[in-house]
């Protein structure tokens, strides 16, 4: 299933800026001496869309700080579930970013991360439903950081109560 | 014992020098304020009227704000001109109505009995003004059912640059809600009551003679996502039917023989009513990226106070048809195309009924049936390409074009005999009929050289086979300091070309064609500073606009009148000194300042304000409507997130002129309308144990009512004041919404 250009999206420069200051509110994170952040862009082949926003993450995510940490960066072309969860381990990544395109997949794509404990982050806020954990939409026009708080429970993503006054928890 | 002291001492030593393992530290305090900017960041509205691409209110070249669909179910409002007047900044919008034309409009200085001519509305990005005489409305009559939006954007200012004719002083956007956000069905149904009003425009008891009055709005809609193959698709509908039966409202009585009085009547005035009815609906589908939408309603409202008293076959009409297909594609990593065909088709129609043979033509001396019609059709495509050759988004390049061929015509002046029904055998009634195509590009640019500075540059070309060519230029500078704050300076000019209305309408007892009319131009710079302090924010806005060209009606030369004779445009009973043709006569000049204050001092309360003061200066049209001074303040407090909640919203404006021009009046006598002060309290809740049920009550009060108005009377004589006060003083609304 293809990304829809005409979606509303979170502005990615947002998105990011959001995620850096939301990262200060997961304890494992703040726990970790680790003062790197190693970070996927998922990306889907032959999708314009997800390519334009896999290289404008790339650009504002390279050598960007979130939750105080400095992001390591790669990216990564969609072949299979399995190839991207390899992926992820052989690069030790905190979190997958996935851009537009995943439909379904995203699913998928949250719960295989999930299980190596990545925090699947996605543009579309309709995938944290699906098993992402972290998705962005707008309603009635202003940003909206939805959370998918049993999948980071399962994850052992620990976010504080004071963040879960300003996301929407998606049951 | 040594020995043991020995391997001790080595024991810890060798832990020293071997270097440590990575070990989890406890975590750092979490810091307030990342909490505070997030927040901050949350509560910024997403806008895209400004620049047509989705950037930070903060960030956007013209003075913008939002009201959501939650702020219109919290404050109990019933249609756009409420919300605007209730939730906007910087706007006034009044309901003094006079007989039927909707609503006044004011922003940026301006503010005439216009019919909504200088502003801009439109649907999901669809231009929605009539194409014959530019003309839309702000109330029920706008066509949109309440519970379709998803949140209105209004861009301040000129919007020319994006948007072309009619968006001289604001762009009302009125965006619905996805499918996605949708999905479901929905019902709503509300009730509002008012008591009926004495002379004075205050509230009174109900009794025999003065009854109640009663709104209602029904509402269903449903929402559905769904594959096609291996495309998203979505469907969604919204539908609702509103209907006033006014409540009835006093009117002092006019003696005199010039009124419009029914035989056996020997006074005008006493109780009068009117209705409402206002169906309406938007549908969406999508499939991949293609999205079709369409509109359709229907409004009628009867104005029993325009000739005879409380004549209930005086009617207004307002019908809309449109559909709406676009299609976005991201090209590749750098373009990205937005196409759109659309196609419109609106009619207007007003009837009256008028006895004295001074408002008719020669012959017709039983009184006439007054009748006027505009209809206008149109057909676009229009594309924008976004390049945007930087990943990081520090330059955007937006080019476009829109092709609109355009079909008006109308009667403007239909005046049939009172008795046999029919049309005048010596006086030519008019039509006009014009077909006409625009045909714009525009440009603009965006560069972001660091993340603190926004330059953003554009201008628009208009070719208009009815008038010629325009160009609007912006140009804006941005500066964002640190994420509390942001600093805007901008230019821009707009204008609105005459419509085919103004241009051929003629009405034979006193208005003739002028031979050619120019656009009006409004030039407007802008300062503006937004600031946020822990749970404060505020911004400072100051503005100055000089609007020239403006189309008026003016006496008629005695040339002019001769020609009009001559053509056949005037009946022969006309008195040629009250003969009216527009032309561009007119220049204002205003200047002045907006305060707006938002503050959330404790979880689940929010209070807001502004205050909006200018002056304002005209050389022809020598008094406009717009109050010297502003604002609306509001406050509500959430006793959870998605619970009750209760809020308060007033609305308040210095005095005003009640008309545009004091020349109406015999004496010059210039009519005012006096301090206003609206005030509506209501709760929101949703029902415990039944998961998608909400109530929604509350009440409203005008505390001052005041609604003048100049009755004319045949030949010109007996004008005196009058007040219709046909909005009630008080309202109690009732409703209930289901999401399924």
């Amino acid at each position: 299933m293809s990304s829809r250009a005409q979606d509303a999206l979170v502005p990615i420069a947002l998105q990011i800026e959001l995620v850096g200051r939301l990262l200060w509110y997961e304890r494992g994170l703040q726990k970790s001496a680790d003062r790197q952040l190693r970070a996927l862009i998922l990306e889907r082949p032959r999708d314009p869309a997800s390519a334009r926003a896999a290289a404008q993450l790339a650009s504002q995510l390279q050598g960007a700080t979130l939750g105080g940490r400095q992001v390591t960066l790669a990216r990564v072309s969609y072949e299979s579930v399995e190839q991207v969860a390899r992926a992820a381990q052989q690069q030790r990544a905190y979190l997958a970013w996935l851009t537009p395109g995943f439909g379904e997949l995203a699913g998928e794509l949250g719960r295989a991360l999930g299980t190596r404990g990545v925090l699947t982050i996605s543009s579309h806020g309709a995938d944290t439903a699906r098993g992402v954990v972290l998705g962005f939409e707008l309603e009635s026009g202003k940003p909206r950081i939805m959370l998918n708080l049993k999948q980071a429970r399962a994850q052992k993503l620990d976010f504080s109560a004071q963040l879960l006054r300003v996301v929407k928890v998606v049951p | 014992m040594r020995a043991k002291l020995l391997t001790a001492a080595s024991l810890v030593l060798i832990s020293l020098w071997l270097p440590r393992p990575a070990r989890a530290e406890p975590p750092p305090p979490e810091p307030q304020g990342e909490l505070d900017a997030l927040e901050t960041l949350l509560d910024q509205p997403v806008v895209t009227t400004a620049s047509r691409a989705a950037e930070q209110v903060q960030t956007a070249p013209s003075a913008m704000f939002t009201i959501t669909a939650e702020d219109i179910r919290t404050y109990g409002i019933r249609s756009i001109d409420e919300a605007l007047d209730l939730l906007g900044v910087g706007m006034r919008v009044d309901k003094a109505r006079d007989y039927y034309t909707g609503v006044d409009v004011g922003v940026q200085g301006l503010m005439l009995r216009d019919y909504g001519r200088h502003l801009l509305v439109l649907l999901d990005g669809h231009v929605m003004n009539s194409q014959a005489n530019g003309e839309i409305t702000l109330h029920e009559g706008l066509g949109v059912p309440l519970e379709a939006i998803d949140h209105i954007e209004v861009m301040l200012g000129a919007g020319s640059v994006m948007y072309g004719s009619n968006a001289m002083t604001a762009v009302v956007h009125v965006v619905t809600k996805s499918a996605q956000r949708e999905r479901g069905a929905h019902g709503v149904a509300e009730l509002s009551v008012a008591p009926p009003s004495a002379v004075d425009g205050y509230a009174r008891r109900p009794d025999g003679e003065h009854g109640m009055g009663y709104q209602y709005r029904l509402g269903v809609g449903a929402a559905h996502t769904f594959s096609v193959g291996r495309l998203p698709a979505s469907f969604s509908l919204r539908a609702e039917w509103q209907e006033n039966l006014s409540h009835d409202y006093a009117v002092a009585k006019s003696t005199g023989e010039d009124f419009e009085l029914r035989p056996g009547e020997t006074s005008w005035g006493g109780v009068a009513s009117h209705r409402m009815r206002a169906p309406s609906a938007v549908l969406g589908l999508s499939l991949g990226d293609f999205t079709l939408r369409a509109q359709g309603s229907h409004y009628s409202r009867t104005i029993p106070l325009i000739a005879l008293f409380d004549d209930q076959s005086a009617e207004e009409l307002r019908s809309s048809a449109r559909f709406d297909l676009s299609h976005a594609k991201q090209l590749n990593h750098l373009l990205h195309l937005n196409s759109r065909a659309y196609g419109d088709y609106m009619h207007q129609s007003e009837s009256s009924t008028w006895i004295n043979p001074w408002w008719c033509l020669p012959g017709q001396i039983d009184g006439c049936a007054f009748t006027s019609r505009h209809v206008s059709r149109w057909l676009g495509l229009e594309q924008q390409l976004r390049i945007e050759p930087r990943a990081d988004g520090s330059l955007s390049t937006t080019l476009g074009y829109d092709v609109r061929l355009r079909d008006g015509s109308g009667r403007p002046a239909d005046y049939r005999d009172l008795v046999n029904g029919e049309y005048p055998y010596a006086t030519h009634l008019p039509y006009y009929k014009s077909t006409s195509v625009l045909g714009s590009v525009f440009l603009q640019q965006l560069y972001r050289p660091v993340n603190w500075f926004t330059l953003n540059v554009g201008a628009r070309l208009d070719v208009d086979s009815l008038f010629g060519t325009h160009l609007s230029p912006r140009a804006a500078l941005v500066f964002v300091p640190h994420h509390t704050a942001s600093i805007r300076a901008s230019y821009a000019e707009a204008f609105r070309g005459p419509s085919a209305a103004e241009l051929y309408a003629t009405d034979p007892t006193y208005v003739i064609r002028p031979d050619s009319l120019g656009a009006e131009v409004v030039r407007t710079a802008e300062l503006e500073w937004q600031q946020r302090v822990s749970f404060v924010s505020f911004s400072l806005r100051g503005y100055v606009a000089f609007y020239r060209d403006f189309i008026a009606q003016r006496s008629a030369t005695p040339d002019e009148t001769s020609r009009a004779f001559e053509r056949n445009e005037l009946a022969s009973s006309v008195d040629p000194t009250w003969v009216v043709i527009n032309d561009n006569i007119d220049r204002i000049r205003s200047y002045g300042g907006t305060v707006t204050l938002q503050a959330r001092p404790v979880r689940g309360l929010s209070v807001a304000g502004s205050v909006t003061v200018s002056r304002d200066h005209s050389e022809e049209i020598s008094d406009v409507l717009w109050p010297r001074s502003f604002g609306n303040f509001r406050l509500a407090y959430e006793f959870r997130p998605d619970g009750p909640s209760l809020s308060l919203a007033t609305s308040f404006a210095h005095k005003r002129n009640a008309f545009n021009s004091a020349a109406n009046t015999e004496n010059n006598t210039v009519i005012k309308v006096r301090d206003t002060f609206d005030l509506r309290l209501t709760l929101s809740s949703p029902i415990r144990g039944v998961a998608g049920l909400r109530v929604r009550a509350g009440g409203g009060v005008r505390v001052f009512p005041d609604a003048p108005y100049l009755l004319t009377g045949g030949s010109g004589t007996g004008e005196r004041v009058q007040y219709f006060h046909d909005v009630p003083q008080l309202y109690l609304l009732l409703g209930v919404s289901y999401d399924y």
